[in-house]
Order: C-alpha cells, then sequence, then structure tokens
C-alpha cells in the first residue's frame, strides 16, 4: 500500500507543479489582459483591482490555491465576463463534448489495436501481417491534422455522405470523422505494440510447454501469450490519455467541435487567466489521475511485481 | 588410421613457416560498428528509408539551386497557379516562342514582366553581348530574339500583340557589343521554370516554400534532438552513476515532469515567450544571439521546450543502461584493478551507452518535427514568410476546398519525412543492439 501513497503523493505534487508553471507561466505574458486599444490605465487598474490582479504575485498565488481547494476555479475575465470558470468547463457542454470524444477514440483504439495486433502476430510474415505493419507504419507517421484534413476533403466535401462540421455532436455521423482521425494514431500503435509483445511472449518458455502439452494454438494466444502481452498496453494507455487530448485540439478545430481543446487555445489567445488556468489543471489532472490509476493496476496486474517493495 | 609403426621421421619435423601460416584461419576483427553496419545494409526497409532521408535532403538543402524562385518572394504574375503552371507572363512567352519562330523571349526575371524604359540597354545571349536602344517606354513586354531577323529584337507590348497578334511588334535594331556592355543590363532568361507545386494567394512558389519548409524541418527536428541528448544523457549518467538518494531525487523530478502532460505546458510556453524573446533579440549585440534571432522567435521557443520537458525520456534510457552497465562484472573488476573512475566512464560506460543514445537521438527527431508541425498547425511555432512543413500545411487549410493540392505536397512530404526517419531510427536500433544478434 505504501507504494500506492506514494504515487499518489507524487501526483499531487505534480499537479500543484502544473498549477505552478501555469500560473507563473501565464503571468509573464507581458502586458495586462484587459489592455485593448482604447482602454486608459486607469480602467485597465480598475479592472485588474476588481480580479485581485493588482497584487502581488505570491498572494495571487495563494489566493487561487486556497480556492482551488475549495473548488473555486475563478470566474471568466474576458471570454464569458464573470461566469464560473467551472461552469464553463463542466456546464456549458465543453468538457462533455471532449470526453465523449475522447472515451469513444480511446474505445475504437484498444478495439481495434490489440486484435489487429494479435491478428499481425498470428499470422507472423504472412500477406496480412504485411499489409498491417504498412498500415501501422504509415498510421503512426501521418499527423493527425493531414489525416483530419484528408477525411473532411473526401468524406464531407467530394462525397457529401458525413457533415463538415460535426458541430455538437448530435448522431452517430458527427462521431465518425472525428473518432477515426482521433483514434488513428493510438489504435496502429497500440497494434504495433501489441504484436512486438505477442511476439516476445510466444517465444517464453511456458508457451513451449503448453505448446508440448498439446494445448491448441488460439487457446495458447489467448489464454497465455495475450495476457503478459497486454502489460505493456496497459502502461501506454496513460500516455494515450495525454496523447488523445493533444489530438483533440487539432480534430476539434478541424471539424468545429466546440470542446474544451478549442476553447483552451482560444483562451490563450485572449489571455483568459482562468480559463487557462482552470483547463490546464483540469486537463492536467485527468493525464495525471490516468497516469496513476495505470501505474497502480500495472503492478496489480502483473504477479511478477511485488508492491510491498515499491521500486521495480 | 595409421599404426604407431607407419610413422616415419619425417613425420615429426617442425612445420615450415608456410605451413603454418596456411593452417591459420585469420579473420580481421569485426568491430561492434562494423557488425552494427554490416547489419543495418541487410535491412532492406531501412536501406531504402535512409536513402529516401537522404534525398530528401539533397531536395530541401540544393533544391534551391535549381529553381529560379525564392522561399519568400511574391511574384506578381503567379498567384494561385495549379502545380506545373507556367505564370501568366511566361505562358505567353511560350505562345511566343512557337508561333513567332523565336530564339529566345523572355522577361527580365521570372514572375514580372519586363518594363523596359526609353534608353540604353545590352544582354548576353550565348556568350556574345548585345546592345540595342529603346526608342520608347515598352510596359510588360516580352522581348522577342528572333531566328529569321538576327539583327532585329522585336518588343512585343501588350497593345501590339492585342493589336496585330505575335508578329507584329515595335522592332529595334542590334547591335553586336565587343568588351563592356553599356546601358542597363538585362538578364535574357532562356528556359522557363514551371511553378512546379503551384503558388499561393501572394504567388509564392510552392516547391520553393516546400524546400525551404523541409529544411527548416529538419533542422529543428537534428537541433531539439541534439538538445535533448545533451540534457538528457548527462543529467541520466550523473543520475545512473552516482546511484542512491541523488539518484532517488533525480528521478523523481524526472516522473514528476514526465506525467506533466506536455502540451499544455508547450502551449504557453509558446505564448508567454514570443515577447521576452523578441526583446531578447533586439538589443542583445552578440553575433550568436543574432543567428538564433534570424530563426525567429517560433523556432527558439521549441528548442527552449525541447530543453525544459523533452529529455526525460532520453535520460530515463541512459541511466538505465549505466546502471545495467555498473553491475557488470568488467566494471567491478576494473574498480578492483584500480582503474581511476573517469578512465572507467571513457572506457567502458560510455561506448556501451553510445548505441542507445544514437538510437533515442534519431526517433527523437521525428517526434520533434511532429510536434513542430502540431504547434504550427495551431497556429503559433513559425510564422510567414517563413515556412515549415507544419506552418505550410496550416496555411493550406484556409483554402482547402478550391485547392487542396497546396496541402497535398507538404503534408506528402512530411510523411514521406517522418515515416522514413523512424523507419532509419527502427533498423538503427536493431542494428545497435546486441542482444538481437541472430
Amino acid at each position: 500500500m505504501t507504494y500506492v501513497l506514494k504515487r499518489i503523493l507524487s501526483s499531487v505534487v505534480s499537479l500543484f507543479l502544473v498549477a505552478a508553471a501555469t500560473f507563473f507561466l501565464m503571468n509573464a505574458i507581458p502586458g495586462s489582459p484587459f489592455m485593448t486599444e482604447k482602454s486608459t490605465p486607469e480602467q485597465i487598474a480598475r479592472a485588474e483591482a476588481k480580479y485581485g490582479l493588482d497584487k502581488p504575485l505570491p498572494v495571487q498565488f495563494k489566493n487561487y490555491m486556497v480556492n482551488l481547494l475549495k473548488g473555486d476555479l475563478g470566474t471568466s475575465l474576458k471570454m464569458q465576463e464573470g461566469t464560473e470558470v467551472s461552469k464553463i468547463i463542466f456546464h456549458q457542454n465543453k468538457f462533455n463534448l471532449s470526453i465523449k470524444l475522447g472515451v469513444r477514440a480511446l474505445i475504437v483504439a484498444v478495439l481495434f489495436g490489440i486484435p489487429l495486433g494479435c491478428l499481425a502476430a498470428y499470422n507472423r510474415g504472412k500477406w496480412i501481417d504485411s499489409i498491417l505493419r504498412v498500415v501501422t507504419t504509415l498510421g503512426v507517421a501521418i499527423p493527425g491534422f493531414v489525416l483530419a484534413t484528408l477525411l473532411l476533403i473526401v468524406f464531407a466535401v467530394r462525397l457529401e455522405w458525413l457533415p463538415v462540421i460535426s458541430g455538437s455532436l448530435a448522431g452517430w455521423k458527427d462521431y465518425v470523422m472525428p473518432v477515426i482521425a482521433l483514434s488513428f494514431y493510438p489504435g496502429c500503435y497500440i497494434a504495433k505494440l501489441t504484436r512486438a509483445s505477442m511476439l516476445d511472449a510466444i517465444n517464453q518458455d511456458y508457451i513451449r510447454t503448453a505448446r508440448a502439452k498439446g494445448v491448441k494454438t488460439p487457446v495458447i494466444l489467448f489464454k497465455h501469450a495475450l495476457r503478459v502481452s497486454l502489460i505493456p498496453v496497459i502502461t501506454y494507455l496513460g500516455p494515450l490519455t495525454a496523447g488523445i487530448i493533444t489530438g483533440g485540439f487539432v480534430v476539434e478545430t478541424t471539424f468545429g467541435v466546440p470542446g474544451l481543446g478549442k476553447y483552451f487555445i482560444s483562451s490563450i489567445q485572449n489571455r483568459d487567466y482562468p480559463i487557462i488556468m482552470g483547463t490546464t489543471i483540469v486537463l492536467a489532472a485527468l493525464v495525471i489521475v490516468m497516469n496513476l490509476v495505470v501505474d497502480v493496476a500495472y503492478k496489480l496486474v502483473d504477479p511478477r511485481i511485488s508492491l510491498t517493495k515499491g521500486e521495480a | 588410421m595409421r599404426l604407431f609403426d607407419t610413422f616415419t621421421e619425417a613425420d615429426f619435423e617442425k612445420a615450415t613457416v608456410e605451413e603454418r601460416a596456411s593452417m591459420t584461419q585469420k579473420r580481421a576483427a569485426v568491430s561492434y560498428w562494423k557488425d552494427a553496419a554490416r547489419r543495418f545494409k541487410a535491412n532492406h526497409v531501412s536501406m531504402v528509408a535512409l536513402f529516401v532521408v537522404f534525398l530528401i535532403i539533397v531536395f530541401t538543402f540544393f533544391g534551391p539551386l535549381f529553381i529560379p524562385y525564392n522561399y519568400a518572394d511574391q511574384y506578381r504574375n503567379s498567384m494561385k497557379l495549379a502545380p506545373m503552371e507556367y505564370a501568366e507572363n511566361e505562358q505567353h512567352i511560350m505562345k511566343v516562342l512557337e508561333e513567332a519562330d523565336a530564339v529566345y523571349a523572355s522577361s527580365l526575371q521570372p514572375g514580372s514582366m519586363t518594363s523596359v524604359k526609353k534608353g540604353d540597354y545590352c544582354f548576353k545571349v550565348s556568350g556574345k553581348w548585345y546592345g540595342f536602344t529603346a526608342p520608347k517606354r515598352l510596359r510588360d513586354a516580352v522581348l522577342v530574339f528572333s531566328k529569321n531577323n538576327p539583327g532585329v529584337l522585336l518588343a512585343l507590348d501588350e497593345d501590339d500583340i492585342e493589336a496585330h497578334g505575335l508578329t507584329k511588334g515595335t522592332e529595334i535594331e542590334l547591335q553586336s557589343l565587343s568588351g563592356a556592355a553599356q546601358g542597363t543590363r538585362l538578364n535574357f532568361i532562356t528556359r522557363l521554370t514551371p511553378h512546379y507545386f503551384g503558388t499561393d494567394s501572394s504567388g509564392r512558389d510552392l516547391m520553393a516554400r516546400c524546400m525551404y519548409g523541409g529544411r527548416v524541418s529538419l533542422i529543428i527536428g537534428v537541433t531539439a534532438s541534439l538538445i535533448v541528448l545533451v540534457i538528457g544523457s548527462v543529467y541520466g549518467s550523473i543520475s545512473g552513476l552516482l546511484g542512491g538518494r541523488v539518484d532517488f531525487i533525480m528521478m523523481r523530478i524526472v516522473d514528476i515532469i514526465y506525467s506533466v502532460p506536455d502540451v499544455l505546458i508547450v502551449l504557453l510556453l509558446q505564448v508567454v515567450l514570443q515577447t521576452p524573446l523578441q526583446n531578447w533579440f533586439d538589443t542583445s549585440k552578440s553575433a550568436f544571439v543574432k543567428a538564433l534571432g534570424s530563426l525567429g522567435v517560433g523556432i527558439v521557443s521549441i528548442f527552449i521546450t525541447f530543453a525544459l520537458l523533452y529529455w526525460v525520456g532520453m535520460s530515463r534510457i541512459i541511466r538505465g543502461q549505466v546502471l545495467q552497465l555498473k553491475k557488470q562484472e568488467y566494471v567491478t573488476a576494473a574498480y578492483a584493478l584500480g582503474v581511476p573512475t573517469k578512465r572507467i566512464i571513457r572506457r567502458h560506460l560510455l561506448p556501451n551507452c553510445v548505441g542507445q543514445l544514437v538510437v533515442a537521438t534519431c526517433l527523437q527527431i521525428p517526434s520533434a518535427i511532429f510536434l513542430e508541425s502540431f504547434l504550427s498547425f495551431l497556429g503559433l511555432g513559425v510564422s510567414a514568410p517563413m515556412a515549415s512543413l507544419g506552418s505550410l500545411c496550416s496555411d493550406a487549410l484556409d483554402t482547402i476546398r478550391i485547392y487542396p493540392y497546396r496541402l497535398l505536397f507538404p503534408a506528402i512530404l512530411l510523411t514521406i519525412l517522418v515515416l522514413s526517419l523512424n523507419l532509419v531510427g527502427d533498423g538503427l536500433r536493431d542494428a545497435l543492439d546486441p542482444r538481437l544478434k541472430k
């Protein structure tokens, strides 16, 4: 249990560091968020005083962190003046949309990646393996935005099968392209990973023993080999979450989905401090928690690693 | 089998030098690197990928020498051209060349019409100088050097062509000049180059931009990887070598940075660094900073991002390797023999890490190019007139429905580049890892 506690502690430290880094970086952007062509220095000063931006930075930071612990992410300065950030993120469907897309992409990536990886390993050296290798190698080399745009041109503009703007993801048609674009890279990566670790596992002694005992090949593959080969895939789920968030920025921009990723980028451009902070913290927390869960799950799943020792 | 009694005296004579030489098999010692090179060469996929990378390097670095267009120039007559199209005035010139039986017809420089004022001009064709005096101002003219009438230069004004077709223009007497040229020099361009990849909305040549963008992307990839290599390997090897509490603390720092979602910080950094970097470039007098400044704020902040966040993966790899090597018997033996640490590092640890370092650095290059293109796509990173493959793709998106080929070329180049770099990296890993030896 000490390992889990340690991991939780270091996750909290990570999150704190992200919050601190974001806060000070954001404030390092020269000028005031209230600066426009028309505003006078007095107006700026008044606006800054209203939101507590006139206080010294460390004090601002302390206030923010105290509020954060109470679950208060502050209120928007500009983009939706006066609205609470937590409301913007959670109640205006932004977080929802991004999560809906992200979870679907994650499921698709895993559901396609693992079986295809097994298939390639099972048919090692045959044409199906070659085809899969070409596809997956290409898949991890095509930038997400290129794939997204290609899909958009072919299926929405030329063939007109799917809507150009997915908007707020009303029907299944809205999901098709964003989910494909978002899950293609991780799916290919998982397939490669599964194939490699499957082949690794097949060469182990216990597989040979099972074969010698006359166990049928599919049983060996799916019962004996797959279990071990899934461990690298599980460890990849942490980076995968981060990757899907990153990909989300691109996909949401390309397909016009008003999700959190798109909003985050415009909040940086608009210098709406509380929104930048809030979004960063929510997304960072998501990734960090995912990493934590994966790490703990990984140790639980693999009996070769003992939890009591901590460092493996 | 011969029995003992059949041996003769001669059988017990010493072997001669030649006989001895013929018995020993001598093979040149195969060093680690030679062995790796052999294995790499046997890997066809990686060899092809390496060749493709080489081609792309030639294309991006030496390609600009072979096309008359510049990545930043906006050619007035060449806006919104499709691939393989010639500039407007050049289409004109080609017509003239066909119909008017001319040897040379040209404008002054690619993409601009010749505006000839009244006065003296000279030009050089096939090593000989010719001169003429323009009787009037000729606006947007095509100058035709006729085959039938070698002594006369035909100046086809736009009005002329409209009124008389391509045969009748203002005829100007040509003079053969010997020695020094007099008057304003005209450069006759005798070979017309189409815009192979077309042009963008401001008349910039896309092929020149792809070459330039590819170069920028490659430079970013290589430099960022070198930064990661230096920081990551130094950090990782210190951590691995010292071990104990130092290692523990250093690795906790790595863990924390590792779990930070990098892209969020990268995006912020890009925005934050803009102004301070620009100020630094503008005020500093050192040549190094000036050189950095010429790269532009976007690229330098990408480097900084890599220096801050991306070295952790590399440091983990190197630490692992050092830890493993440290426990090897020969290292213990070296310690026992009293070999100084410095020498152990130089003789045993470093050479055994080089393979891993090369592989990790090589695989870092495509991921750096990826990150840059991602940032450029979101409108950060490099800005016009500079270009990278990512920014070219992102520029193309605005007009994607009308001019899809504008995305196609940089996107294909980017994909092929990343793909072949990945394959080269994979091949290197297979070649340099002795454990995979068959």
